[in-house]
């Protein structure tokens, strides 16, 4: 009975707000496709600068403002893996083993060809006796690297961890 | 007959050579041990490793010496052997070069290779980075590893004969790591020289079964 009751023209009410919302929400989402790829763009200098000004700390040897950089720069473009692999380098530095082992395995996540991460962390594994990690790691080291004298050190890692397994 | 015996009048070189030559390949063919029964050495005296990281080393040997059941004092006099060396590489500070991207690397013979990320010993193959990576010529940082190389040897306390000796070096992330894991090896090799002790008989406590 309500219903026969109802305006007639409370259908056409409902379908002006439906239609205004629905307008007002295509503005909002293009405004925000419209700005977030200058944003992306944005984010990218950012973290190269970030990046740049990390490895000329790392130069000159002011490991704390560099790693500072560097994570800025790669929290910026998580896609890099030189990022990653730079912040995992600093903090393998400074001590940071934590931080160095998620910097190096994230860098190895993004390009599975990165020659130093595997170096980096099959030693990070070693020092926290992660003796099957490590062993997995000199063995893709030995498959990409170029240096002579660093297959000779991974060939003599995996014949001593073989030891232990 | 002149009254001489020609027989031992002759000196017999051939049989004193042959028999002098077996004596010196008998003598070259004995183990430097044979006299010394390596099974009873149970003592060893641990005595400080000559060389920069040697109190840290001749710990480390000492934890491993005291782990596999041997007795172990740090005084030679009442030892059944002396382990001493030398720590030759004590370095915490090996620079290896970081190439950072893609990286174009030439060889001595003039090869172009190219990979990611490379890394590089710095006394290595001659190996240069072309190209750049965000307008940065050669984006590099460089990894810092250690090393340690020991040599030691065990030698018989009364006799002095050296009865094993060995050397070993490692890289690791941190000087620790990197002289536990050489130590380690040199006491896997110096167990195949000397036998390990056995363990202590079990003793099973409680009723005897019928």
């Amino acid at each position: 009975m309500r219903r026969l009751n109802a305006s007639p023209h409370r259908h056409d009410r409902f379908s002006t707000r439906r239609l205004a919302f629905l307008t007002l929400t295509l503005v909002s989402l293009g405004a925000i496709f419209a700005g977030g790829v200058p944003a992306r763009a944005d984010a990218l200098t950012e973290a190269n600068r970030h990046y740049r000004t990390g490895l000329a700390y790392e130069r000159l040897g002011r490991l704390d403002q560099a790693y500072t950089e560097l994570q800025l720069a790669a929290n910026l473009n998580p896609s890099n893996a030189a990022m990653a692999l730079a912040v995992g380098t600093v903090a393998s530095h400074l001590g940071r083993w934590d931080e160095a082992q998620r910097a190096l395995e994230h860098s190895i996540a993004l390009d599975a060809a990165s020659c130093a991460s595997y170096y980096e962390l099959a030693l990070v594994y070693e020092s926290k006796n992660m003796d099957d990690r490590s062993l997995e790691n000199w063995h893709r080291f030995t498959l990409l690297a170029l240096d002579d004298t660093l297959k000779a050190v991974a060939r003599k890692h995996i014949a001593h961890l073989e030891t232990h397994l | 007959m002149n009254g001489r015996c020609p027989v031992a009048l002759a000196p017999p070189w051939p049989v004193a050579l042959s028999a002098l030559l077996a004596c010196a390949a008998c003598a070259t063919k004995k183990p430097a041990t044979a006299s010394i029964d390596v099974s009873r050495i149970r003592h060893i005296a641990v005595l400080p490793f000559a060389g920069p990281g040697g109190p840290a080393v001749a710990n480390e040997f000492i934890r491993e010496l005291l782990a596999a059941g041997l007795s172990v004092s740090q005084s030679a006099d009442e030892a059944d052997a002396v382990l001493s060396g030398n720590v030759t590489d004590y370095r915490s500070n090996n620079k290896l070069m970081v190439y950072l991207g893609q990286s174009t690397l030439v060889n001595g013979a003039g090869q172009t290779l190219t990979a990611s990320n490379p890394v590089v010993s710095t006394s290595g193959a001659p190996l240069n980075a072309k190209g750049s990576l965000f307008g940065l010529p050669n984006a590099q940082v460089v990894f810092i590893q250690s090393s340690v190389n020991v040599v030691a040897h065990l030698s018989h306390r009364s006799s002095g004969r050296v009865l094993w000796s060995d050397e070993f070096g490692y890289e690791g992330i941190d000087l620790a790591t990197a002289s536990q894991a050489a130590v380690d090896q040199l006491m896997q090799s110096f167990f195949r020289a000397i036998p390990r002790p056995a363990p202590p008989a079990t003793v099973i406590r409680g009723r005897p079964p019928r």
